[in-house]
């Protein structure tokens, strides 16, 4: 059988459109670009929180377990509403914690 | 929008994986289509006027664009999203592939059974083998040996991510609509051999025989592994079609042998040396009054810059490095050197007939002219039209 001996790089001109890792880069820091790929993986990742909790909501209302009027009003109970506050600051300490300057 | 694969060899993905997969779908549906906008926003608000101030006129080529787009923020965006998603795609469906390898491969050894000849000591070609080509991990061939099906289910699985359901729930739409109308424009052309070139998983193969059900259809591909799931896929959905490893520029048939020679998606992947000899290998194929039909990416000589630049950015970022100088072609001129008469070509655009329904097809089938420069030629996005062009051979005298 025949073997091609073709260039694989589109043109000579191309090369200053990629990375030191060889990837396509389009911002002026390479650092960008993957941050951008870290960015859309975590919404990609959210996406499969989301999509799980809505797949166990139904189920639990389908089995009659708790209706979606109790699964709303769980934000109108204060008990849960002041451990939720604490969830979340810890939540935010932990996941914005490069923000802080070093102390 | 997610297409969920319906033969006996459809993957049973975690609910984890499905989210996943139909993240990427819609991803890639707000980067074709919004962002994508966007980008013509941009282009036309910003990046043309500061362009005609500093050159007094239009950019003249898709190059100019491209070099005027980069700077642009809008295109930054649109690109870096873009290729994140591409490799999402395949992300999303490895894990699935990998799972169920043993299950996959054990259906496929059975299914394939007489519907497939691969070569052991086959060369495939550095187009194929030297890049992973669309960001395809292990490209077309895999890392296995020919029997190893894995890349065929990582491609039937990425496609059906990939193409946001704008290829049909079978992923056939270019076959169903070009089949279509070609069945239609040419009542009298009954083939009855009929060859598919670098067929891949068959998926744009089968629609002929569905067509065309007296027919014997043959696809042929360099990737063995991707043939012999094509097989399997192909027995199990019931048509009869027959896959060959081979390469296209090296057919072994007779001369004279075949009515209809096809392809989709094949010519863009490969180089124009190799264009020229497969091309050469196609006219000596078909018998006198046979069809060379292919179904690609419109060329960039009946498009404007900036159309034509939008679709060549697959050539420099998404592994596509034959795409533009493809594309850079007149087909015409591409069917003449092979030896076709220039009066005998044809050229048209066909619309998705998934999209918008086999009317659309025969309407198009009537019109007299089609136009090529439309920002929904070639493009999957919403929309989604096709190209095609070919020609017939002489018949003999």
């Amino acid at each position: 059988m025949s073997t091609d001996d073709v260039s694989v790089v589109p043109e000579p001109s191309a090369r200053g459109y990629y990375g030191p890792d060889g990837q396509p880069q389009f911002f002026s820091d390479p650092a960008m670009d993957r941050f951008v790929s870290v960015l859309v993986k975590i919404t990609q990742e959210l996406w499969v929180v989301s999509e799980r909790l809505d797949g166990l909501e139904r189920l639990v209302i389908s089995k009659g377990l708790v209706t979606r009027a109790e699964l709303d009003a769980l934000g109108n109970d204060p008990a849960v509403n002041a451990e939720r506050d604490q969830m979340l600051m810890a939540y935010v300490h932990r996941t914005l914690a490069a923000l802080r300057e070093p102390s | 929008m997610a297409v969920q694969l319906q033969h006996a060899m459809k993957p049973a993905p975690t609910p984890e994986d499905q989210a996943r997969q139909r993240f990427v779908s819609g991803l890639r549906m707000f980067i074709l289509n919004d962002l994508a906008g966007d980008l013509r926003r941009a282009y036309d608000d910003r990046v043309l006027p500061d362009f005609r101030q500093t050159h007094g006129r239009d950019p003249q080529t898709g190059a100019e664009v491209h070099k005027a787009l980069r700077q642009d923020p809008a295109f930054k965006t649109y690109s870096a999203l873009r290729v994140n998603a591409q490799k999402m795609v395949w992300d999303s469906v490895t894990p699935v592939v990998e799972r169920e390898r043993e299950r996959v491969g054990a259906i496929a050894d059975d299914a394939s059974q007489g519907r497939v000849k691969t070569e052991a000591d086959f060369t495939v070609p550095r187009s194929v083998s030297a890049i992973d080509v669309h960001f395809m991990p292990g490209s077309y061939t895999g890392k296995g040996t020919v029997e190893d099906v894995t890349p065929g289910a990582v491609y039937d699985q990425g496609l059906a991510v990939f193409s946001m359901g704008l290829m049909g729930q079978n992923l056939d739409d270019i076959g169903l609509s070009m089949s279509r109308y070609i069945s239609r424009k040419f009542p009298d052309f009954r083939p009855l051999r009929i060859l598919d070139l670098g067929c891949t998983i068959g998926h744009n193969t089968l629609p002929w025989k569905q067509t065309y059900p007296n027919a014997e259809v043959i696809g042929i591909d360099v990737a063995g592994g991707l043939l012999k799931y094509g097989a399997a896929r192909a027995s199990l959905q019931g048509v009869d079609v027959q896959f060959q490893q081979m390469n296209a520029d090296q057919l072994a048939f007779p001369d004279g042998h075949f009515d209809l020679v096809f392809s989709s998606m094949f010519l863009h992947e490969l180089s124009l040396k190799t264009i020229g000899k497969v091309f050469g290998e196609i006219h000596r194929v078909l018998r006198p009054g046979g069809l060379m039909l292919h179904m690609e990416l419109p060329p960039n000589t009946q498009m404007g810059p900036f159309e034509g630049f939008y679709l060549d950015w697959d050539c420099y970022y998404n592994v596509e490095p034959f795409y533009k100088a493809f594309r850079d072609q007149e087909p015409a001129e591409l069917c003449r050197k092979a030896g076709f008469s220039a009066d005998r070509y044809l050229q048209f655009v066909v619309p998705s007939i998934g999209s918008y329904g086999a009317q659309a097809v025969d309407d198009a089938i009537a019109a007299e002219s089609h136009e090529v420069n439309r920002e929904t030629t070639g493009r999957l996005a919403n929309g989604i039209q096709w190209f095609g062009f070919g020609s017939w051979k002489d018949a003999a005298q």
